[in-house]
């Protein structure tokens, strides 16, 4: 509930910057500090993609932009590109059809082709990498405000930080668990994924992602996945390569470790949440040996923070009885850590 | 030729521009004529020159951040599912004082963890919070030798920066990282805010950096990110407003002045007051008092009702609301300087505040009375058997003239004297029958948390019985102005039977309601005792959002315009999960509303965050299965509110033919008693 609410904040924000991000282009772009010139130029580069949806609540539009002379258009993989023809309006007016030249079900990104020379295009070999708090520019075609020949919509923000999506497992549900660009503007609406993140000289940094809820800290998510990620994968997509959804390769182990063979009872587990403090350690068990103590409290298994009873029964799934095992515990005020590996 | 003569000394002019944009703020450069030459690449242009020296200043703030994780703890507060990831705090001192905010420790975590900068993990605890700044103090425990990088300490010039609006901004948290804190940029939109205890600014300011620092160009820390809603009522509502352009932090020197207290393990509250002004609205002026809180600071310095508040630790004060921005930084503990005036003369008091004034119980005397025909005072149309009122004498008919020696003219003037009447002091009626005046003293007492009694009442506008044939009520439709929503209004047919109408606006659940169906069920209680029943619809069929919280306000707002309506009887309600929006609605409004209503809703973890308070008090009827309705009530009860459950088996909320209607009406005309 609180988070649609933002998005619902959000609404007014999107006129004040399509304002800004489409001025003349007399004069005022010789202003000191102004972005105008690099704005309209990368502006023509983007394209507002239509295609299947509008049932459900569903989108049927996104944001792409060029990347090729050719007309390959970078977007990302979503339900809109479910129809054989996809319309790709560029922000000069050109209307042309699209279709699908090949996905990355991993990365969630798309190449569209049109067939035909775009008035410009972004170079998506060229190697910049962002850092944090710089100041970025974000093109797309956010609620789908620009209709027909209109220009696309121009935000600005800055990188509020780089950070992996994996680093914390489960936090975020989302295919994608690389790298990302965080953004402080909210770039992130519906209709924005697929657009493109520029540096303030207009060169390219990324491709805005798919509407995500940061589940670390209950709020929307604005990024972008950073080119870097995605070079390889535009390389083998415009070479006509297949890429296949690669499998979790976390996979649970084949003599897993468990609470019992380590000689460890934990407190009752009657909360969603218990934590998980030892109740008792079993004379001469592996956790005796390495001299665990009832009330100790675990809150880290190995690199892997343990937030309940339950988080840490799965975490010792995935640990072989013969992998490193490292137990972070509380015992009163000081931390100690305890090293459980081997048989 | 002006070309020309930035040509000659570009440099110059660039540093001079940089130096212009850092202490000035942005707005400078778009003065200046353009200067062709600098937009040249391999010159770095002002945005860049402006971008670097905001990254150095964040750069130097990484080492005194750090990332905070908490283990264990409550899943939820009030409606919030509580988020697992890591916050951020601030070094705050070398030895290991952190400041971070309260939000970060909602959930009375059972374990708290500092990544400290240097990579090392220390257990922290929580020393003290200040739930007047939402901060929360933090001790981590160091190796010997360890020494951490704290926030710097300025010299007085570097302190007192009193103009701050519209330097730039660095926002920053560790959630993402433990070394490079997130950077969200932007300019302190005001000072002064949330009554006078933060800065605000339009940085985007969310969990993700609630703890860590704001800083500006220079790197100083100007303050420490916080979520300062201005005002909350229930848990759980805290406005979630970031995303909004709108975000707070508390300045440095407010929480320097009471760290050692901190440190020694006190918690601070925000000071309470316990005065009652005559009105209630924050933007009503002057401040005239209608009494004190018995038992409160206000009420033991000797503040009486009469007295217009003039000013409050030096500051002027005219409205309501000057007196709460003077209050605002005061702690409980602390002292508050008030100067009234009293007839011609000024009067000084120093009062303590205190974090908790006695509890408020709303008071009763067990009347209903109605305006004087030609005449002035009120009537007493019906007398409660076995209350203050009947005790004392008074009996139907007769009239009030005055209360404690002031005239009583409206409804609004004696229900003033009762609210702040002490429990152990009889108010003084001055009485007029036949002609006759007399004084009868009389013991408010508590009010009551049952059902209001039915009463034969003297008809004192001859409303007679409806017609057969003709009905009692129509609907009409509401318009809301800007909102999306739609809504109707059951009104009395005839509107000249009645004097000023009560008002229930209802939330019901999301999705179509049956305009007809909702007329039948409330026509005869509209037409026979003269209410309005107003009730909107969600904008979106499948939930209520948070922003339609305001739909009460608006609609309230829109029907007093057309129509009169008894103050004593505005009643917000909701079915199902509309009752929610009318508790959260309700407590907002809380100064205009005399009762919220739910029916058929679920309150779990149901908590009050603000007490009950003269003149503003709201009794609390919650229909449904009595059972889990019970924790509510006692936390209301708790709070002094009047709050009663009345069971009744409401399987679905929106249909109207298992709601008690007869008890809701009794609970509904009641609220206007005396």
């Amino acid at each position: 509930m609180i988070s649609r609410s933002s998005i619902i904040l959000r609404g007014p924000l999107l006129v004040f910057f399509c304002v800004i991000g489409i001025g003349s282009l007399s004069g005022q772009d010789m202003l000191l500090g102004s972005l105008n010139s690099v704005a309209l130029e990368a502006e023509l580069k983007t394209v507002k993609l239509y295609g299947a949806g509008g049932i459900a609540g569903l989108d049927s539009y996104q944001s792409g932009f060029y990347i090729s002379d050719q007309g390959h258009i970078l977007t990302v993989w979503s339900t809109v590109l479910d129809v054989d023809t996809l319309i790709a309006i560029s922000s000069d007016g050109t209307r042309n059809e699209a279709s699908v030249v090949g996905i990355d079900p991993n990365l969630e990104i798309a190449i569209l082709a049109t067939g035909k020379r775009p008035s410009g295009f972004f170079d998506w070999e060229q190697t910049v990498e962002a850092q944090a708090g710089e100041r970025v520019l974000a093109f797309s075609n956010l609620f789908g405000i620009a209709a027909g020949s209109e220009r696309s919509s121009i935000q600005q923000g800055n990188i509020m930080a780089i950070t992996d999506l994996q680093a914390r497992r489960g936090f975020i549900e989302s295919v994608y668990q690389g790298k990302v660009y965080v953004i402080d503007a909210m770039t992130n609406n519906p209709g924005a994924a697929g657009g493109a993140l520029t540096n303030v000289d207009g060169q390219l940094l990324g491709l805005l992602g798919k509407e995500l809820r940061d589940n670390r800290a209950n709020i929307w998510l604005n990024y972008a996945i950073p080119m870097s990620v995605l070079r390889v994968s535009i390389r083998q997509l415009l070479s006509g390569e297949t890429i296949t959804r690669a499998v979790d390769e976390r996979t649970p182990a084949d003599r897993p470790c468990s609470l019992a063979d380590l000689g460890i009872t934990l407190i009752p587990d009657v909360l969603s949440k218990t934590p998980a403090y030892i109740d008792l350690v079993q004379p001469n068990s592996k956790a005796d040996r390495a001299g665990l103590q009832s009330d100790d409290l675990i809150l880290f298994v190995n690199t892997t923070r343990i937030v309940s009873q339950a988080s840490l029964i799965e975490e010792l799934n995935y640990i072989d009885r013969a992998d490193n095992l490292v137990l972070l515990v509380q015992r009163g005020r000081e931390l100690k850590e305890f090293d459980l590996s081997g048989p | 030729m002006v070309a020309m003569h930035y040509q000659s000394s570009p440099w110059a002019l660039q540093i001079f521009l940089v130096a212009a944009g850092l202490i000035g703020g942005l707005g400078v450069y778009s003065l200046l004529p353009p200067p062709a030459t600098l937009l040249h690449a391999q010159e770095p242009g002002l945005i860049e020159l402006e971008q670097q020296a905001l990254q150095a200043a964040a750069n130097q703030a990484d080492a005194f951040i750090v990332q905070i994780e908490t283990f264990g703890g409550l899943e939820r507060v009030g409606e919030e599912i509580i988020a697992e990831g890591p916050t951020t705090g601030t070094v705050l001192t070398a030895d290991g004082w952190i400041i971070s905010s309260l939000y970060s420790f909602r959930q009375q975590p059972d374990s708290i963890l500092v990544n400290l900068p240097t990579g090392r993990r220390a257990p922290a605890r929580i020393v003290s919070r200040d739930f007047s700044r939402e901060l929360a103090l933090l001790k981590v425990d160091l190796q010997e030798n360890e020494s951490l990088a704290s926030v710097p300490v300025y010299d007085a010039a570097m302190q007192d920066a009193t103009e701050l609006v519209g330097s730039w901004v660095v926002a920053m948290g560790k959630t993402y990282s433990t070394e490079i804190a997130s950077r969200s940029i932007g300019i302190i939109s005001a000072q002064g805010r949330a009554y006078d205890r933060a800065l605000q600014t339009d940085a985007k300011i969310s969990p993700i950096n609630y703890g860590g620092p704001l800083i500006d160009v220079q790197g100083r820390v100007l303050g420490i990110l916080a979520p300062l809603s201005p005002s909350t009522f229930f848990e759980g509502d805290s406005s979630q407003i970031y995303d909004s352009g709108i975000g707070f932090a508390v300045p440095l020197a407010d929480i320097r002045q009471r760290l050692s207290r901190m440190q020694q393990g006190n918690d601070i509250y925000p000071g309470k007051l316990g005065l009652v002004a005559e009105d209630q609205n924050e933007l009503a002026g002057p401040v005239v008092v209608a009494g004190a809180v018995p038992g409160s600071p206000a009420g033991k310095a000797g503040v009486r009702p009469g007295d217009i508040v003039v000013e409050a630790n030096g500051k002027k004060v005219q409205l309501l609301a000057d007196l709460r921005q003077a209050m605002g930084p005061v702690d409980a503990g602390e002292f508050l300087e008030l100067t009234v005036l009293r007839g011609p003369d000024r009067v000084d008091m120093r009062c303590e505040l205190t974090r908790e004034i006695p509890i408020y119980q709303r008071r009763f005397l067990g009347l209903r009375l109605a305006a004087a025909k030609d005449a002035e005072g009120l009537v007493v149309t019906a007398v409660e058997a076995n209350s203050p009122a009947s005790m004392s004498g008074l009996r139907m008919e007769q009239r009030i003239v005055a209360c404690n020696g002031r005239k009583i003219l409206s409804a609004k003037d004696l229900r003033r004297e009762i609210a702040v009447a002490e429990l152990d002091a009889p108010l003084l009626l001055e009485v007029i029958s036949d002609d006759q005046s007399e004084m009868i003293p009389i013991r408010a007492t508590t009010w009551p948390n049952e059902l209001a009694p039915e009463l034969a009442q003297v008809d004192m506008v001859n409303r007679g019985e409806a017609q057969p044939g003709n009905p009692a009520a129509k609907v009409v439709d509401l318009a809301l102005g800007d909102m999306p929503n739609k809504g109707f209004a059951i009104v009395p047919s005839n509107i000249a039977k009645h004097d000023d109408l009560g008002l229930l606006i209802l939330y019901p659940q999301p999705g179509p309601l049956d305009r007809d169906r909702a007329l039948e069920h409330w026509q005869s209680f509209v037409g026979n005792h003269g209410w309005i029943i107003a009730i909107v619809s969600s904008s979106d069929d499948k939930q209520w959002k948070l922003d339609e919280l305001e739909l009460a306000e608006r609609v309230l707002g829109r029907l007093q315009t057309s129509y009169a309506i008894d103050p004593a009887r505005i009643v917000v309600g909701g079915l199902g999960v509309g009752g929610r929006l009318a508790l959260i609605a309700g407590g907002m409004m809380r100064e205009k509303v005399a009762g919220v209503l739910t029916v058929g809703t679920q309150l779990p973890a149901f908590q009050v965050r603000q007490s009950n308070f003269p003149l503003q008090s709201i009794d609390y009827l919650l229909v449904g299965e009595e059972q889990p309705l019970q924790a509510a009530i006692e936390a209301l009860r708790k709070a002094g509110f009047s709050a009663l459950a009345l069971p009744a088996a409401i399987a679905q909320p929106e249909k109207w033919d298992s709601h008690p209607m007869d008890q809701i009406a009794r609970w509904l005309e009641g609220l206007a008693r005396y």
